[in-house]
């Protein structure tokens, strides 16, 4: 027979396990919202159950087992993933519309309108070879355009600046994560060796690895105790038991610029190569501007012939002695052609229709000029692409993702209901018991 | 698939950010009027844009070229149909001279008209055009023909090139300035021939009076001739630059045609498109405010 003390317990129990569910319900709904938290949920089971001769098995109530969180391993993995690339192609896009900004085309105020108005200047000049206003038109119109060349090299130059600082900080911020997984593996396994489950850790060195997704790609490898270490390029940043250490001792520092494949790094890395590769071409097209330009100006002068561009690597400035003296630009053969005489001028207005030798590519400077601005574009247009389509499917898998470990109010609240009721019910059970004691104790007998 | 608030709330706020991007897109070029204000909007259609903008810039810079010389040879053809009644002048005033019964003070006045009329035709010839002498080779800046009674009307030699003008992408057209192509050689021009006439007008010698009727007169007409061809010369330099010009107009015309079609958006259809997007906007904003608000605490009481 059942005895009334041992179905007491069992009620007890009862009003334990529901009181500890609807705990953790609330934990489930302060923390609602909080960022990278799973949701968790007590696992109850039938209690081990007694043979009661003759009438079979007897249970003894409910049992908790453990507190679980409902995570997705498989979607987290691939969220990060997904993740390192979309940082990689943001950070691209971000970078290359900075690059597309100094450019600035099209527009009335960019390099290409700059340089139609300096070839416009020599026509004017060709055509009015006797103004010494025409020739001041020219020397400004050269002076505009070499500064806005050179304007545009220093910023692309301060933008290649901008990405190593970026890198830097990207490289901080990884390192510093490291530390804190570090630090987190060694609190977990604290708790994992006891044998339970640290949930709530586990949830921070989830978003930390989600964090550190963003900056790099890597890899994650887990032990039995729940501590993660992180591979990077094959190399370890860390692992389960600590910072990798070199012979000496001393915590081995892994070059990221060189291991990440994705993530924030190998975008700035990328931008890098872009920007580092326009600044070249930049400065080889100030150079050859310089050179077409005073090739044009000295070519058959055999008094002094003048430079009109000085060039310092691909830097341009207009030639201070025309500047002081602008009779100094030859509009016509030689400087002591006739007055009227604007072939000169006309042959370096000529420039803007006679292909260049760019190193190997032959065209005209507007042309090549517009051929590095589409390729600008087209990059970013790329990186765009690539952005729209990988936040796409991080939002997907996000969603997915969501709809394991997301905290769902709705489904909280009917919990808090169901877990209430239950409560209840086992009150209500130990009132009855209560009662029956009574009759057993008070009114039994004499 | 379990859906949560935050499902709904981020697919919201998702939705809702593509919807007002695409709001600002539309926002931007109907604000700018134009397509694309940016290479990596459409790369193509930029690399286009630039293309016709810089073929403008050099057709409007031809189109100034050409206005300018049509200006300068229209000049220029005034002075020589100036030039050329001063000639027909000088040969009525020879005609006038060589008859025998003159005296030598009636001769001495037609000397006196004729040296007029010369200089006259000197100030024709220095004529000017925007403070530059037009045919004065390309010494443009040193007036060109001199005359006195003794050297007659002369001109440096230097002064012997013609001024090229591009009056399209290398397309150069010759105008005709130098003062040899206008008076002829020193030795054999226009100047010695009226220093020449000027002389045997100032002569009492009969053989001198009956060369004013005889060689001198056909040589005139040799030049009057000659000045008439060359005024036909630059009425063809004329018509060449009118063609141009309004061939380059034309093609002005095309070219911003062509730019407007590629980088003015379309105000009547972008303001549909924007009204279009503006009515998603606002009907994602209602669905959200409803779908976001109950949860069943709303019906726990």
């Amino acid at each position: 027979m059942a005895g009334i003390f041992n179905t007491l317990n069992t009620a007890n129990k009862g009003m334990n396990a529901q009181q500890t569910a609807l705990h953790t319900t609330a934990h489930n709904i302060s923390n609602a919202n909080t960022e990278g938290y799973s949701r968790q949920r007590v696992e109850l089971k039938a209690d081990l159950a007694y043979t009661y001769g003759g009438v079979g098995q007897l249970g003894t109530g409910v049992k908790m087992d453990s507190v679980i969180r409902l995570v997705d391993e498989f979607t987290g993995k691939q969220i990060r993933q997904e993740t390192a690339t979309l940082s990689q192609f943001g950070t691209k896009s971000e970078m290359l519309e900075q690059l597309e900004t100094i450019f600035n085309e099209p527009s009335d105020t960019g390099l290409n309108f700059n340089i139609g108005e300096m070839f416009k200047s020599y026509q004017e000049l060709a055509k009015n070879p006797e103004s010494l206003s025409s020739r001041t038109i020219v020397i400004e119109k050269s002076r505009t355009f070499a500064d806005t060349l050179n304007q545009i090299q220093s910023q692309i130059d301060s933008l290649i600046g901008e990405t190593d600082y970026q890198i830097d900080k990207q490289i901080l911020d990884f390192n510093s994560i490291i530390d804190n997984l570090d630090t987190l593996n060694r609190q977990i396994f604290n708790i994992s060796v006891k044998g339970h489950t640290p949930n709530d850790l586990l949830d921070q060195r989830d978003k930390l690895l989600m964090e550190m997704s963003s900056i790099t790609d890597f890899k994650v490898e887990t032990d039995k105790y729940n501590r993660v270490s992180v591979i990077v390029g094959g190399e370890a940043a860390l692992n389960h038991e600590g910072k990798p250490l070199n012979a000496d001792g001393d915590p081995i520092t892994l070059d990221l610029r060189i291991l990440s494949t994705k993530g924030a790094i190998k975008g700035y890395l990328d931008s890098k190569e872009v920007l580092v590769d326009q600044l070249k071409e930049m400065k080889d097209y100030g150079a050859a501007v310089a050179a077409a330009f005073n090739k044009a100006h000295t070519d058959g002068v055999t008094d002094d012939p003048i430079a009109i561009f000085i060039s310092d690597e691909g830097r341009l400035s207009v030639n201070p002695d025309l500047i002081e003296d602008n009779s100094k630009l030859l509009a016509g053969e030689n400087a002591a052609s006739p007055a009227g005489d604007g072939s000169r001028a006309a042959a370096i207005a000529a420039i803007r229709n006679t292909p260049i030798d760019f190193g190997g590519e032959s065209t005209t400077l507007e042309n090549k000029y517009n051929s590095m601005i589409t390729r600008v574009g087209i990059s970013k247009e790329h990186a765009d692409n690539m952005v729209k389509n990988q936040e796409a499917l991080v939002g997907q898998l996000e969603m997915r993702k969501e709809s394991t470990t997301g905290v769902s109010i709705d489904e909280e609240v009917s919990n808090l209901v169901k877990y209430q009721k239950a409560f209840e019910a086992n009150a209500r059970v130990m009132a009855v018991l209560t009662e029956m004691l009574d009759v057993l104790i008070n009114r039994t007998g004499v | 698939m379990r859906i949560t608030n935050k499902t709904l709330a981020t697919n919201f706020l998702n939705n809702l950010n593509r919807n007002l991007t695409q709001m600002s897109k539309y926002q931007n070029q109907l604000s700018s009027g134009k397509v694309v204000t940016r290479a990596s909007d459409d790369p193509m259609l930029v690399s286009k844009i630039m293309d016709i903008r810089n073929n403008i810039g050099m057709n409007t810079q031809y189109n100034s070229n050409i206005s300018d010389t049509i200006g300068w040879v229209e000049t220029q053809d005034g002075a020589l149909n100036g030039a050329t009644a001063i000639l027909q002048r000088v040969r009525e005033l020879i005609i006038y001279g060589a008859n025998g019964t003159l005296s030598a003070s009636d001769r001495a006045a037609i000397k006196d008209e004729v040296v007029q009329n010369v200089e006259g035709l000197r100030d024709v010839l220095n004529t000017n055009f925007d403070g530059r002498y037009i045919f004065a080779g390309q010494n443009t800046k040193t007036i060109p023909f001199k005359f006195t009674e003794a050297e007659g009307l002369t001109y440096d030699p230097a002064n012997d090139k013609n001024i090229m003008r591009e009056i399209g992408q290398g397309i150069n057209v010759e105008i005709i300035t130098s003062s040899k192509e206008v008076a002829g050689d020193a030795a054999d021009g226009l100047g010695a021939l009226l220093k020449n006439v000027i002389s045997s007008l100032n002569s009492t010698d009969p053989a001198e009076i009956e060369k004013l009727s005889g060689e001198l007169l056909g040589k005139l007409d040799e030049k009057i001739e000659s000045m008439l061809s060359l005024r036909s010369r630059i009425g063809a330099i004329n018509n060449r630059l009118e063609a141009s010009k309004s061939r380059n107009e034309t093609e002005n015309l095309n070219l911003n045609t062509l730019l407007s079609q590629r980088e003015d958006i379309d105000i009547a259809e972008k303001f549909m498109e924007y009204n279009v997007m503006s009515t998603v906007y606002q009907a994602s904003l209602a669905a959200g405010s409803k779908i976001l608000q109950p949860s069943l605490l709303d019906y726990l009481r």
